[in-house]
């Protein structure tokens, strides 16, 4: 079966002619989560704004990202305003890293939830809000009634990105693009949200293509992994094999740089990898 | 629970409104105490003062003979009764210049303000999300001839055009002068006609306002463009905004409901100000239509030394500031509830 996404020799260049990635093929398979790892300013980001067409004003993209989630296979690339609506929110989600900066701070979680439902799914206002309540509570916000209520200031960060995981799944998407969700967060609010995001591949069929640049956060998560380098891709495989035995120094460093080698199963943060 | 924090909130702004208030009066106060001299022989006429039985009585009114702190209440006492004391110039209880002058200004402050915000932040958005494309350049140009332009200047251009050139407008005032005005009621001119059903009157009074108002709007609108624009430009930056586009909302959707939401709180603040301004100095704009507003009303007391008008003005003046931060702070909590909720 073909993968849900496959990026073909993708290259951004922003305005200004800086190339921040280069030469990046990436696969999702159906079902999937999949690992980009890489230190900070090495093109993850511009890589996951470009699969939903957010990069900055006037960049240039080169390269295909077929999506087969939709009716029938599209190059991202290429999609006029129209397409993007259909496509963004409904079939592809984002999660950001900063979950109190990506929430409005004005607008109560409930607008927050079921706006975009109400859009796609052309839902009724009371059919919305009784799905955002389950959704709600399937991130384990406690009180999920109060809480439609509520402003995002009224929680607490790991809070905040469950409710911001609640809204990227509202209108069940096929692929679910998270990047670096649990970064801000702490040790026992991370393993909450990864472990929720592995129920969700395992009932739903979700997808996920995950941005960290934690490398025990990607052992613990992902079946596949990228490692990222100056906006192209330096090495690639299963993520297992990747970290144990890495073959690009750049890797090794990366794993080396780690304190508990050999423990993967703890997703303590690694600080070394942030660089 | 929702409900009695935001009564906390109304609760706390009243309260702060009015410790501002009774300083406003007290600085008001001072101002008397501190004219040189006398300020029974600044604020009566030389004709009074030769009259023992109006300085008398105006002792007694003023409660002179008392010390500083009793002449404050008294001072307070009679305010709060409205005695404002008379103008020399119009020989009439400054609260009573001040119903006829006010309205007037109201008149055209009121819709001027109303124009120049739904026009400055159409405009301001629109150049944000243009940003430094063509339509953001065009704005930008627009808003600099408009801030560059001296009010009275602008003024007598369009006067010379709509009503020199064109004439299609009135020269100035606030009806045409075979017109028998309307009771007064609201003190504006068009709604008291409305009221009495004239509305040939009504509209009479309408084109009278129309120069004026431009000349208000044009130059209230300059200076909200810029500000609108660099509040918007902020908040297009954010991640938020970026997550509503990333859900698949429509363009429109998120500009008006995520964007315009934001950005809104800055803008209000110089709103405020800017509808401050436009209720207390606006006299050049005044002068040039004939337009008997505060401004005017200010400017005469002022140029003829006439004490009690000129406090009178002072203290309408710092009440209407108050009052603006007042609705602007409600405002604020009204759009953002991390300000209402805490
Ligand atoms: N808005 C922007 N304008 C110009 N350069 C940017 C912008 N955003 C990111 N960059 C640059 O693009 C490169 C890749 O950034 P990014 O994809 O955010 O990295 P990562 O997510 O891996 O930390 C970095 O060198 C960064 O400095
Ligand atoms: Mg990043």
């Amino acid at each position: 079966m073909s993968p849900i996404l496959s990026i073909e020799q993708l290259a951004i260049t922003l305005r200004g002619d800086l190339r921040v990635v280069d030469d990046v093929s990436l696969e999702v398979p159906e079902g999937e989560i999949v690992g980009i790892a890489g230190e900070s300013g090495s093109g993850k980001s511009m890589t996951a704004s470009a699969l939903l067409g957010l990069l900055p004003d006037r960049s240039v993209t080169a390269g295909q990202a077929w999506w087969r989630g939709g009716r029938e296979p599209v190059d991202l690339l290429t999609l006029d305003q129209r397409s993007w609506n259909r496509v963004r929110g409904r079939e592809i989600a984002m999660v950001f890293q900063d979950a109190t900066a990506s929430l409005h701070p004005m607008l109560t979680v409930g607008t927050q939830i079921t706006e975009h439902m109400r859009v796609h799914l052309k839902m009724s206002r009371r059919a919305a809000r009784a799905r955002a309540i389950e959704l709600l509570d399937r991130v384990r916000i406690p009180d999920p009634e109060g809480a439609l209520r509520s402003y995002p200031h009224q929680f607490s960060g790991g809070m905040r990105q469950r409710v911001a995981i609640a809204a990227a799944l509202a209108c069940e998407p096929r692929l679910l693009v998270a990047d670096e969700p649990t970064t801000a967060l702490d040790v026992t609010v991370q393993a909450g949200i990864l472990r929720l995001l592995e129920e969700l591949r395992i009932e739903s069929g979700l997808s996920v293509l995950f941005i960290t640049h934690d490398l025990a956060v990607l052992a613990a998560l992902t079946t596949h992994a990228y490692v990222f380098r100056e906006g192209r891709v330096i090495e690639s495989g299963p993520t297992e094999a990747l970290l144990f035995h890495p073959e690009h120094d750049y890797t090794k460093t990366l794993v080396a740089a780690r304190p508990q080698a050999d423990d993967w199963d703890d997703p303590e943060p690694v600080a070394g990898a942030t660089a | 629970m929702l409900g009695s924090v935001l009564l906390g909130f109304l609760v706390r702004r009243a309260i702060i409104t009015v410790v501002l208030l009774v300083g406003v009066t007290l600085v008001s106060f001072l101002l008397i105490q501190a004219v040189p001299g006398d300020t029974m022989s600044a604020t009566l006429s030389e004709q009074a003062l030769q009259d023992p039985e109006i300085v008398a009585a105006y002792r007694e009114r003023w409660g002179l003979d008392q010390p500083l702190y009793v002449q404050y209440l008294v001072y307070m006492r009679n305010l709060l009764q409205g005695d404002l004391g008379v103008s020399q110039q119009t020989g009439r209880p400054v609260l009573d210049d001040l119903l006829t002058y006010v309205p007037a200004t109201l008149e055209l402050a009121l819709p001027a303000m109303v124009l120049s915000l739904v026009i400055g932040v159409a405009v301001g958005l629109y150049a944000a999300v243009k940003h430094d494309r063509l339509g953001d350049h065009a704005v930008r140009a627009g808003t600099l001839v408009g801030l560059s332009t001296p009010p009275f200047w602008l003024a007598l251009v369009v006067l010379y055009v709509f009503f020199f050139l064109l004439g299609v407008s009135p020269s100035g005032g606030r009806l045409s002068t075979w017109i028998v005005p309307p009771e007064q009621v609201t003190g504006s001119v068009v709604l008291d006609a409305a009221l009495e059903g004239r509305w040939d009157v009504a509209w009479d009074a309408v084109q009278h306002t129309a120069l004026p108002i431009l000349v208000l709007t044009v130059l209230t609108v300059a200076m909200l463009v810029r500000f609108v624009r660099s509040a918007m430009l902020e908040v297009l930056d954010a991640d938020y905004v970026r997550a509503a586009r990333a859900k698949g909302l429509p363009g429109s959707r998120v500009l008006t409901a995520h964007v315009l939401r934001a950005g809104m709180v800055p803008v209000i603040t110089v709103s405020g100000l800017a509808f401050a301004s436009l209720l207390s100095g606006t006299v050049l704009v005044e002068q040039i239509f004939s337009w008997p507003g505060v401004g005017q009303y200010a400017y005469r007391s002022a140029t003829a030394l006439d004490l009690p008008a000129v406090l009178g003005v002072s203290l309408f003046v710092a009440v209407v500031y108050t009052a603006v931060n007042l609705v602007v702070d409600l405002a604020y909590g009204l759009i953002d509830p991390r300000i209402r909720l805490s």
